[in-house]
């Protein structure tokens, strides 16, 4: 990758809410999932990858369908519908942000896609006070380590992913009230969620410093998809300019 | 009803008083329902607090030492100029890269592919290979060009195509007599900066980095480019003995032209905490201003003086192009004759004067007075100047847990205003704003009649609050914001504003930009207010030109190495 590959953080941040308007967001989605989709990518270099994939996809925006465990009324299942993260991962995690206030501090997320969303959701969550675990559900540490860290993070298909156990606090409370309820006991010293995170604010810190190198491929779909938003000029459009 | 305290100002305050004397300054402030309507808005003047103000007070007082290393500039008007720029630790350089005079006149619009100068800011050494092949990048590639995280603007002017030439006539000409009333020698064609490019993001720049401030890159181009500009014709006139070079007291009133369009309003809507920081500061200083029970002395009555005969210059100015600035031209005058009483008569507060001006001039003419008290109100300007950095970083974010029951009464309480707007009128969708192909130039279409209406960009407001009000109506009691989101995730942008609301006031134009009846001159005057331009004037109701760092002394250290040829 040459250094003409190298965007600015603020630069992709501009760029991003256009072209997740023309891979059919809504507008007034767009414009916050363009803070998930640049952070991501600063983070793990996968989240252009993983819009651009999404693009010519008809139905992306399928919203969660959320019911209660049978096992547990105050454990809601968020079926996701093969959605992905990109769009939906701090939606989920806002909706059970409220809902830590009436007492629901865990969750199960299932039929997902695009896993490192989530590194984004539970570190803005977090600046709010917020203290959030994920961990692929019935899983060791060791092994929740590994899905965290894996290469293919965000490329499995939605249906192969691991349910994922998701335990939120909200401010004020202690963590370790709601992690006593996470199976397989992780504490959040030893998160492997938390590992992945600090791992990734230590690369968006460099990317906002230096930029964010982008892969040949990602970048040529970028320019290609933020160019379609433009609209055709006439002179009568070029009457209209400024 | 006072002005609603931004977070973090009561700690800012804390170092300069007590939180009562806080709350005075907070009542004397315009309620945020009169200040942020958009025929308020388009009243507002530069300040003491605009962006140009505040970067020229840093050059000034802190020594900025800015001179010309190299210029070489040919008959036919190309070639290169490139300016050493020392602030304390730090060394940049600004190069010129200057094309021939083209057939005719530019616009200096973003659908150009060509400008008369293009200039590169850079931090660090002066390096000609460098030079060379970001001149190279620049000027073929124009907006297609990337730069190095070592770039901190490009940055693009054309030259006043009427001045130069009568220039390059041949015929006698005084330049002191042609510029007397001030205008400029280069007008700015943008500022490329931010990661634009590729270049490097004004937030991430050190702590102690004299251009880590919102605009302050964008705004030194535009002072770099008046130097240039002055460095431009000085050598014109060595070489052309028919022509009166400027004399300094010329220089000082001369300064670089700007035009801007639509584009600006889509801006101002995009960005709330833009709004907000540069309406609440100016709005706060003058209320630091007002409330001061000890009496104008007679440098500060002076000084008010001074920026109002800057102010029937610039209206002068501008009348030459709009008539419609003669009657601010007259109502100044008025002004400017109600302060020179005030300074033969009984030492007065400013808010005296101020009531005494209330009653005589127009609000277009007081709102001049207005900014004229932020100038001598040092101490106001200099809170100001640390609150806006402040409430231009401050997050976007929601509440989830907020229910759906309060925030339909807020929304009731804080956007009635909006609420109460027939959005359902052609009058009221007259309009859409969109990017057009030709390098994303903002424009303004039809709704009826235009394409790309799937396309438009976010600028109805009163719109996306109406929607909002009517999901938050159709949701049960008891759910969050979380849970309506989920359900309906295209509410989640205004969702973020309305909770910005709560911790910045002013973060809303109370008014419909897509109204057959809307002006975008309106506004456009406010964004270039807030730049810190004067001298404005309307082209049309959707170009308003204006002259930023007139008045000012020209601070350039005048000597010029002429190097070796190193463009080849």
């Amino acid at each position: 990758m040459s250094e003409s590959n190298r965007l600015g953080y603020p630069e992709l941040r501009r760029m991003a809410p256009e072209a997740l308007r023309m891979i059919g967001l809504p507008l007034g989605l767009a414009d916050r999932i363009a803070d998930v989709l640049t952070w991501t990518e600063a983070a793990t270099g996968r989240s252009l990858r993983a819009a651009a994939r999404l693009d010519g996809q008809e139905q992306h925006v399928v919203l969660p369908d959320i019911h209660p465990a049978t096992e547990d009324p105050h454990h809601p299942v968020i079926d996701c519908a093969g959605a992905s993260m990109l769009i939906f991962a701090p939606l989920i995690v806002d909706y059970l942000a409220a809902e830590s206030h009436r007492g629901v501090y865990s969750a199960t997320l299932r039929n997902y896609s695009d896993p490192s969303f989530l590194l984004y959701a539970a570190y803005q969550n977090s600046r709010a006070g917020y203290r959030l675990e994920i961990s692929p559900a019935g899983h060791s540490s060791a092994q929740a380590q590994k899905f965290w860290e894996s290469e293919e993070l965000g490329e499995a298909p939605a249906y192969g992913q691991p349910e994922l156990w998701v335990s939120i606090t909200p401010p004020g409370h202690l963590a370790r009230d709601a992690v006593s309820r996470f199976p397989g006991q992780i504490l959040p010293e030893e998160s492997p969620l938390w590992g992945a995170v600090r791992e990734a604010t230590v690369r968006v810190d460099e990317a906002k410093r230096t930029g964010i190198v982008v892969e040949d491929a990602e970048l040529d779909w970028l320019r290609d998809i933020t160019k379609r938003i433009r609209v055709k000029s006439s002179a009568r459009s070029e009457m209209q300019a400024g | 009803m006072a002005m609603k305290c931004p977070v973090g100002l009561a700690a800012l305050w804390g170092r300069h008083g007590s939180q009562e004397s806080l709350a005075r300054v907070l009542e004397t402030m315009r309620d945020e329902h009169e200040l942020m309507t958009i025929s308020s808005l388009r009243r507002i003047r530069a300040s003491s607090v605009s962006f140009g103000e505040s970067l020229y007070r840093r050059i000034a007082q802190d020594n900025w030492r800015i001179r010309e290393i190299h210029h070489r500039i040919e008959s036919d008007l190309s070639g290169e100029m490139v300016f050493e720029i020392r602030i304390d630790e730090y060394l940049l350089h600004f190069v010129v890269y200057a094309n021939p005079d083209g057939p005719g006149p530019r616009d200096g619009r973003l659908r150009d592919n060509g400008f008369d100068l293009q200039g590169v800011l850079y931090e660090g050494p002066l390096d000609w290979g460098r030079i060379h092949r970001e001149g190279t990048e620049i000027r073929e590639k124009v907006w297609g060009g990337r730069t190095t995280n070592d770039t901190l603007a490009w940055t693009f002017a054309n030259r006043s195509s009427r001045l130069f030439k009568d220039m390059r006539s041949g015929k006698k000409i005084d330049l002191n007599e042609r510029l007397k009333v001030g205008g400029y020698i280069l007008r700015n064609a943008g500022a490329y900066a931010n990661g634009r490019h590729g270049s490097r993001a004004w937030m991430m720049l050190p702590e102690d980095h004299p251009l880590k401030y919102p605009y302050r890159m964008d705004m030194f181009c535009l002072y770099l480019w008046r130097l240039a500009g002055f460095a431009l014709v000085d050598d014109f006139c060595a070489k052309h003995p028919e022509i009166t070079p400027l004399t300094e007291a010329t220089k000082r009133n001369v300064g670089v032209g700007n035009s801007s369009g639509i584009g600006t309003v889509a801006t101002l809507v995009r960005w709330p905490s833009v709004l907000a920081a540069t309406a609440f500061a100016r709005e706060f200083v003058i209320a630091h201003a007002l409330v001061k029970t000890d009496p104008l002395g007679l440098e500060e009555l002076e000084l008010i003086l001074e920026r109002l005969k800057m102010a029937v210059q610039g209206a002068e100015f501008a009348a030459q192009s709009d008539e419609a600035a003669l009657p601010l031209v007259v109502e100044l005058r008025k002004l400017r004759e109600i302060c020179e009483l005030a300074r033969s008569g009984e030492e007065q507060p400013a808010s005296a004067l101020f009531a005494a001006a209330e009653s005589a001039v127009s609000p277009e003419a007081l709102e001049e007075l207005r900014s004229a008290l932020t100038f001598v109100d040092r101490e106001g300007t200099e809170i100001a100047e640390q609150i806006i950095p402040l409430l231009i970083g401050f997050d976007r974010a929601t509440a989830p847990e907020r229910l759906v029951s309060e925030e339909r009464v807020y929304l009731a309480n804080e956007f009635g205003w909006a609420l109460d707007i027939d959005m359902s009128t052609e009058a009221s969708m007259h309009y859409f704003w969109y990017k057009s192909e030709q390098n994303g130039e903002n424009r303004r279409g039809e709704r009826r009649t235009d394409e790309g209406v799937d396309r438009e960009t976010f600028v109805n407001m009163p719109g996306a609050l109406r929607d909002y009000a009517q999901a938050l109506s159709e949701a049960p009691d008891n759910w969050t914001l979380g849970r309506l989101l989920l359900a309906s995730p295209e509410h989640s942008m205004i969702a973020a504003r309305v909770n910005l609301s709560r911790a910045l006031p002013c973060t809303t134009i109370h008014g419909n930009v897509l109204h057959k009846n809307f002006r975008p001159a309106d506004l456009i005057r406010y964004f270039l207010s807030i730049l810190g331009l004067g001298h404005l004037a309307e082209n049309s109701n959707q170009w308003v030109t204006g002259v930023g760092y007139s008045g000012i002394p020209v601070l350039l250290d005048t000597e010029v190495e002429r190097k070796q040829e190193v463009f080849v």
